[in-house]
């Protein structure tokens, strides 16, 4: 059965897929880049590849070179030299350490409340609502967190304020006579950045949850455990996953934030991505300080976040086969 | 007791909701307030602040400022995220989780990080700070994103309609164009969506990066730095309308099958 | 050589120590419906696979009408695939679907609109044209995926468990269809499935297939009645499977020792050597029996210990000793003449088969 098509001399034109295979410029640069495996890696791996370097590792390597600097932009008739200058400024004074400290601590912290405000909230939505709801009820907690770091600070500061929503209820039922003063401490601060985290815990600790069967607590159930031994021995393992990849999560955008100390934080409760950022203002322009500091707080907090990832026994991506 | 345990949750789960929404609708409500002065009590509603915002030229231009450099980044997003993508699920070599790290690597550098190193490598390009640097940094966060959107998605193709196309005839580009392509559409979508949303919420980067121009949330950290007013309130109102009907469109796109 | 559409020479396939496929050699005359037969895991996709191009052959050589197309990438071969799950591309219309293969050939837009009508019609799709995959039938789906390969008007046509996405009913009735367009069409079929029934319903020719190689290649009815390996008589049909030694030549036949029965049975292969055991074989429904002794050679007096009826047919399990079974099937007419509990039964040498392997 062949087509039997006769050969027309009106117009008759080619589609677009039609038009290109037989164009012979398609045809011959095509040809020639596909023509072995080789060349299709080419084709496929280059720009990844160019991307990974250029634009994922140089900025990181770059500051890192930038950092044993001894003055960097370099001003007109200046030849740079290589100095450690940078790096040992940040063990001689309080005013760059103690933040870094602090700001470690901080995350951590910050981490374990998150855990703590979103695991019965995770609990909840798997567990408890009806498959054909969750949706619904997972895009309400959703929405909010579309809306980015600074409105969120914002209206943050706008309920914490003196004159903030929770000084006026408290004011209302006569618990205080003047305002308590939230803002500018480390209690606005802490506040804020769960505010603006607890989704990043939050999603992973629902997927982990809801891929339990809900058969097992059933079983274990029959086997006659308790509801909290339940919990701790089934429950809690295996959401696991969740927990791992939510606090890594969550630690490593805690230390990253930086409008939100400048507007909710105060003096004694000053960040390291503060420190960083003052080496880059107009005034000091101290850049390879800067650059000393990041990759200090680079390297530690993704050894951080390594070590935790194996101590929880979690290496492998799943998205590689 | 279950249905006790499961009434604890149901309310855990309400007063959650409430500490999302509390503070953003005090915010909405905020810019209805007929005074100067942010906090309470209120006395007098009104639009003007509204009003104000769609009509002042300043903060519309900023709007759209904002708007091309959230296309733009992820414009290059999308087609570096789905090439990566199309790399580390069809190809194998060696070296490939290692790739897979460093394309990945921008999801987990801390913001600050993230924009200094980008500052210092723009500056060591020659780009100067301005809406070149803050496309790049901003589509710099955004390919991890896409890159892992598309695996999830490359990852549920069946082999066999790759190998169908071949049969009849395509070569890897046709294919890539004609069956490949199309399957991913929904999921890029979903996933341009959100590097948009990402984008045009950034702070951080668009403030190490940017010139004098600024974006909408450097615009309204300087004028936070002047003090509150109602005006910031309807600004970030209009701001968060976009942001939550971009995210529900995206939302929808991402879990059709 | 030039008179075949495909011809396979010492074609092997290893996975790293896996053996795949091993030394199959294979030639296709134009027009066969030619089905590769094995249970799960013996190498019929892989065969199948390498002959579309999709894996790349650890040695041996394809020729397609007389060229080599061995290294040839699937796209440049003119052979085309049906896949098990089909492979319809979801956004595409059925029409779209099968005018794919014709765009990439540089066909007009008239070529394509005509060749996909014609092949609509032909599959009797007529009103699905502009029908995405899920809004059709899982048969439906299946013709339009036939309809897709052919399009392109190929040499050889592949199709690798086409009918295995279908339930049971559908299946008998699609096997039928498919074996008519076969023959309208002229074209070369190769078939995969590990349904010996469908093999034998549909094919010219079987291979079966175990452990990556060629077990025996011929007609339905030559597998069926005269099985070449033990292999072979298992997987298709019921048999009887009986241990003998061989005693013997008598002409072109071999006389065999079954347990102190003497038998006469035939063997196509080399004479096998005196002293040598052997499996024979033969169908249930290939023996005859008799209410009393006949008069002929093969003969033997079995005690019936069962009688199953089937409807057309009874079947009746019987020993001739403790240590001799046979299976013997008869139609249910011929049955009811058999009373009490034993009979007599020839078992006819053409179709006692004796396997060396
Ligand atoms: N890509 C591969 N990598 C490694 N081993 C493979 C691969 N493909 C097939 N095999 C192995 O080769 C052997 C033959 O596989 P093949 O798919 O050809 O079997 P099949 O006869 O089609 O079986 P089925 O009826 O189950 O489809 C099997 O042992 C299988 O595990
Ligand atoms: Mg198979």
């Amino acid at each position: 059965m062949s087509s039997k098509v006769t050969p027309d001399s009106g117009s008759d034109p080619k589609g677009f897929w039609s038009w290109l295979v037989t164009n012979k410029i398609y045809q011959s640069v095509f040809g020639f880049l596909l023509g072995t495996p080789k060349r299709q890696f080419f084709l496929l791996a280059f720009i990844p590849i160019f991307w990974a370097l250029f634009a994922n590792l140089g900025p990181l390597l770059k500051m890192l070179d930038i950092s044993f600097y001894e003055a960097y932009p370099l001003s007109v008739g200046k030849e740079s030299s290589y100095s450690l200058a940078a790096w040992s400024e940040f063990f001689q004074s309080r005013v760059y350490y103690i933040p870094f400290f602090r700001t470690l601590a901080f995350s951590a912290a910050l981490t374990f409340s998150a855990l703590i405000l979103t695991y019965p909230v995770a609990y909840f939505l798997a567990r408890h609502v009806p498959q054909n709801r969750q949706m619904f009820f997972l895009l309400i907690v959703l929405i909010p967190f579309w809306v980015g770091e600074i409105i969120r600070t914002y209206a943050i500061m706008i309920l914490l304020g003196n004159n903030g929503a929770v000084n006026i209820v408290l004011k209302f039922f006569g618990l205080i006579e003047q305002p308590i003063p939230f803002m500018y401490t480390s209690f606005s601060l802490s506040f804020g950045i769960v505010y603006l985290v607890s989704l990043y815990m939050l999603l992973p600790l629902y997927s982990s949850l809801e891929k339990i069967p809900s058969n097992m607590n059933e079983a274990a159930a029959d086997l006659g455990a308790g509801a909290w031994r339940r919990f701790w021995k089934i429950t809690l393992p295996l959401s696991k996953d969740g927990i791992t990849a939510g606090c890594v999560l969550v630690f490593l955008i805690s230390t990253g934030f930086y409008a939100t100390p400048v507007i909710l934080g105060g003096p004694s409760s000053t960040l390291f991505s503060e420190v960083i950022a003052n080496t880059f203002s107009v005034a000091a322009d101290r850049w390879p300080s800067g650059a000393a500091f990041s990759s200090i707080m680079l390297i530690t907090t993704l050894t951080l976040a390594a070590v935790f990832l194996k101590i929880m026994g979690r290496g492998g991506k799943g998205l590689l086969k | 007791m279950t249905r006790h345990t499961r009434l604890i949750m149901q309310m855990i789960y309400w007063a959650f909701v409430l500490y999302l929404f509390i503070p953003l609708s005090l915010m909405i409500l905020m810019g209805f307030k007929d005074s100067n002065f942010i906090g309470f009590p209120i006395k007098s509603l009104t639009l003007d602040w509204y009003v104000g915002v769609i009509q002042d030229m300043e903060i519309l231009s900023i709007f759209g400022y904002s708007f091309t450099i959230a296309i733009s980044s992820t414009a290059i997003a999308l087609v570096i995220g789905t090439w990566a993508a199309m790399l580390l699920t069809k190809a194998s070599f060696k070296g490939k989780v290692i790739l897979f790290a460093l394309i990945t690597l921008p999801a987990v550098v801390p913001g600050i990080i993230s924009a200094i190193s980008l500052r210092i490598y723009s500056q060591t390009l020659g780009i100067d700070p301005g809406m070149m640097a803050v496309i790049l940094g901003h589509a710099v966060h955004s390919v991890p994103f896409v890159t892992l959107v598309s695996m999830a998605r490359l990852n549920s193709q069946p082999l066999s309609h790759v190998e169908a196309a071949q049969d009849l005839g395509a070569d890897k580009l046709v294919t890539f164009f004609r069956i490949t392509l199309p399957y991913l559409v929904p999921a890029l979508i979903g996933a341009g969506i959100f590097c948009m949303l990402t984008s045009f919420d950034d702070f951080v980067r668009s403030f190490f990066l940017g010139g004098y121009e600024p974006t909408l949330p450097v615009y309204i950290f300087a004028q936070l730095r002047t003090g509150m007013s109602p005006e910031i309130n309807a600004i970030s109102a209009v701001v968060l309308l976009i942001t939550a009907v971009m995210g529900l469109t995206a939302e929808r796109l991402l879990r059709r099958k | 050589m030039e008179n075949s559409t495909i011809k396979l020479v010492g074609l092997s396939k290893h996975f790293g120590t896996i053996v795949a496929v091993e030394d199959i050699n294979l030639t296709v005359q134009p027009g066969e419906f030619v089905t590769l037969l094995g249970p799960s895991g013996c190498g019929k996709s892989t065969t199948l696979r390498m002959m579309g191009g999709f894996e790349i052959p650890t040695s041996g050589r394809i020729y397609l009408g007389g060229d080599d197309v061995t290294d040839i990438p699937p796209n440049k071969r003119n052979v085309n695939m049906v896949f098990q799950d089909y492979a319809l591309f979801p956004h595409m219309t059925s029409g779209q679907n099968i005018a794919f293969g014709l765009e990439l050939q540089g066909k007009t837009k008239r070529e394509t609109a005509q060749r996909v009508d014609e092949l609509l019609e032909f599959m009797q799709l007529g009103g699905y044209k502009d029908r995405k995959p899920d809004e059709l039938s899982g048969g439906q789906r299946q013709r339009v995926a036939l309809a897709r390969a052919l399009a392109p008007d190929p040499r050889v046509l592949l199709l690798d468990e086409p009918l295995g996405a279908l339930d049971a009913k559908l299946r008998k009735q699609v096997q039928i269809e498919l074996k008519s367009i076969q023959k309208r069409t002229g074209k070369t079929f190769i078939f995969v499935t590990h349904d010996q029934e469908e093999a034998l319903t549909m094919s010219d020719r079987v291979l079966v297939m175990n452990e990556g190689r060629i077990e025996q290649d011929g007609s339905p009815k030559d597998l069926y009645s005269h099985p070449e390996t033990r292999f072979v008589a298992d997987f298709i049909g019921e048999t009887n499977m009986l241990e003998c030694t061989v005693s013997g030549i008598d002409g072109k036949h071999v006389v065999l020792d079954w347990a102190g029965t003497e038998l006469r049975g035939e063997c196509r292969s080399a004479m096998p050597a005196t002293g040598q055991s052997v499996g024979v074989v033969i169908r249930p429904e290939n023996i005859t029996c008799f209410p009393t002794k006949p008069k002929s050679p093969n003969v033997i007096k079995l005690k019936i210990l069962q009688r199953v009826f089937k409807g057309s047919s009874t079947t009746f399990q019987t020993v001739v000793d403790e240590s001799k079974s046979l299976t013997v099937t008869l139609d249910s007419i011929r049955a009811e003449k058999i009373s009490g509990d034993t009979m007599w039964v020839h078992l006819d040498p053409d179709y006692l088969s004796v396997l060396l392997r």
